[in-house]
Formats: structure tokens, sequence, C-alpha cells
């Protein structure tokens, strides 16, 4: 029998430069999808970060494009955090789609799209945990104000 | 007076009272058939999507493709898919048109060989759209990658077609070589 799903677990509006942290349900769910909408302005750098774990080495690859040619990059030396893409400023709404994320057998993927400098950007992240996550913050890199703008977070179950 | 959209939504929602999104079934990789098979799918929903974790039994610390076929079809020119595509070792960001070919290829996924270790996996999230209407090929939207290694990986967004008006019945998704791993899981869906 199909389950309905794609359920709202929690959304708010953003203050400061942290959303503070998100516990995660941690039952009911396999995937996590987060949509970001802020409309603030500036130029810091928007970062996620998992279970507070400044230990992972964060692997990424990141594909855009713009009427100017295209951007790819990949790169392992951001750990800990999940940017909000190459470019991409806080001011910039995207999406995250957290697979399996309370599996504790394999690393944890994530696939975002976020709207950026460089054009609508796709970016595969690894993060190289097996061990569940629990819970996320939403911050800017250099502690600057969010501005005005807001987090939902949605769970995904599967049959 | 009445504002238009607000008497079709109402309609619509009258028509089809399980409007919503729907998990309808789970397959899993066991390192021993290269596919995960859906069969007798419910034709009572506007559209499918697929999201999955992926890998191959391949021993290599490379990516390949995950593909994907509908009814059991491997005709040589059944399907077309378009790319646009990156991967480390390019280091350049592509675009590709594979017609005709015998499959689709919505996303990336990793061999079993990663420099990251044995945990490692792959994402993708595809879109089947309309997969039940039987008067029109079928279009299909991939978004996925992977990593194989610290800073060595590859993702892509993909447009395929099912040169075929007949409603997708089964669908059958898995690895172009080696089988389909431990660590692979797909999720059905279907929304209105």
């Amino acid at each position: 029998m199909p389950t309905q799903t794609y359920d709202p677990i929690a959304s708010a509006s953003f203050s400061g430069y942290t959303s503070g942290t998100i516990n995660l349900p941690t039952t009911g769910y396999t995937d996590l999808v987060l949509i970001i909408n802020n409309a603030g302005s500036g130029g810091d750098n928007g970062w996620i970060t998992l279970n507070g774990d400044a230990s992972r080495n964060i692997s990424w690859a990141v594909l855009g494009g713009t009427s100017g040619g295209s951007i790819s990059k990949s790169s392992s030396g951001n750990p800990s955090v999940l940017y909000s893409l190459v470019g991409a400023q806080y001011a910039n709404p995207g999406t995250f789609h957290f697979f399996d994320y309370r599996n504790s057998g394999f690393h944890k993927q994530i696939l975002a799209e976020v709207s950026s400098s460089y054009g609508v950007q796709l970016a595969q992240y690894t993060y190289p945990n097996t061990s569940p996550i629990t819970s996320m913050e939403i911050r800017t890199q250099t502690y600057s104000s969010m501005g005005t703008g807001s987090w939902s977070l949605y769970g995904i179950t599967r049959a | 007076m009445p504002i238009l959209g607000t008497v079709a939504s109402s309609i619509l929602s009258y028509l089809n009272p399980s409007s919503g999104y729907f998990s309808i079934a789970t397959g899993a990789g066991d390192n021993s058939s290269p596919s995960v098979n859906f069969s007798n799918i419910p034709q009572t929903y506007k559209h499918l999507q697929i999201i999955a974790t992926t890998k191959n039994t391949v021993g290599t610390s490379d990516w390949d493709a995950l593909i994907m076929r509908f009814n059991n079809d491997s005709g040589a020119s059944s399907y077309i898919t378009a790319t646009y595509f990156y991967y480390v070792s390019a280091n350049v960001a592509q675009y590709g048109v594979t017609n005709p070919y015998d499959r689709m290829v919505p996303s990336y996924l990793p061999m079993n060989g990663s420099s990251i270790g044995s945990a490692n996996v792959g994402c993708a999230v595809i879109t089947i759209m309309d997969y039940a209407n039987p008067n029109k090929f079928k279009s299909v939207l991939g978004k996925g990658g992977t990593n194989w290694g610290n800073g060595t990986g590859a993702n892509l967004w993909s447009g395929s077609v099912w040169k075929s008006t007949n409603p997708v019945t089964s669908i059958q998704i898995g690895a172009q070589a080696g089988n389909f791993a431990n660590g692979a899981v797909v999720g059905l869906y279907g929304f209105n």
C-alpha cells in the first residue's frame, strides 16, 4: 500500500548568522530535503555543518553554467562543511537533498541545487561518516548576518 | 467572482483525491544482480520519481554510468540521453548527446574500489514525467553524482527520452558494469 510522504518537519526565519542547531528526526524518514530561501544581501558564503562535526573531510563536485561559460570544480579541502556551492552567496536560494541520512553503514550523500552568481549549480557532497546525521546548522562563513530569509525541512520515507 | 486557478484546483482535487507524494516500493542492490526491477507499477499517478543511493561491484576507484530501461526494452535505438556533466579527470563541464542507445544514463555511480573506502556510495534523483500517458514519448530528468576519492567526483544533469508511447509499467535501474552493490538502495515514488 503506497505511503503518503514528503512531510514538512520544521521551518524558521533566520536571525543573525546562524539557524542554530537543527535536531533531525531519529525515526520515520529515510531522506531529508532542506530548502533555504534567503533574501538577504551580502558577500559571505553559506555553510551547513553536520553533527557539529569538524573532523570530517567532506568531498564535493559542483557543476554549473552561465551565459559566459560553465563552472566545474571539485575539492576535498573544506572539512566539516557543505558550502552553499562555489560562488553562491547566502542571498541565494537552494535545495539540499540528504540521502538515507539515518543509515549506519554507508557514507552520507547530499545533492544540492543552488541559484548563484555562476548560474544554477548542481553539487554532490560526500560526508564520509557512517554514523547517522542527527543535527545540522546553517550559518555564514564569517559570522555576518544572514539577512532576511528562512529555511524549511521536509522528510521522505521509503515503502 | 471565483479565481480560475482556485476553481481548477478544486476540480482537480475532486477528480484526484489521492493528490500528494507517495512511496510505492523500494529495491536494493545485493552484489549479485545488475539491477533493481520494479514491475506492475500502478498507473494511478501523474509522475514518478526515483530517489537512490548507488554503487556497482567493480573494484576500481572510478565512476561509471547508472543505467535505466523501461518495460524491459533494450532495443538498440529506443532511447536518447542528453547530459551536461562534469568529472574531475577532465576538469571541465561537458555536453553530450547519446542518440540512439539501448539504455538511459540518468546519473553516475561510484565503483567499489573507492579510495575513501567501501562505505562510499553515490546518489541520484530521477523524475519520469507523465509515465502512464499512452499518446506520447516518455521524458526523464536525472541529476546526481558521486565521489570516489577525496576531491575526485563527477556529477551530471540529464534529460532522456524513451521513444515509445507505451505506458511505463516496469523500470529496470542499475549498474552498467558489474552488479548493483550492497549499499545501493532505490526508492520509487509517485506523485500528482
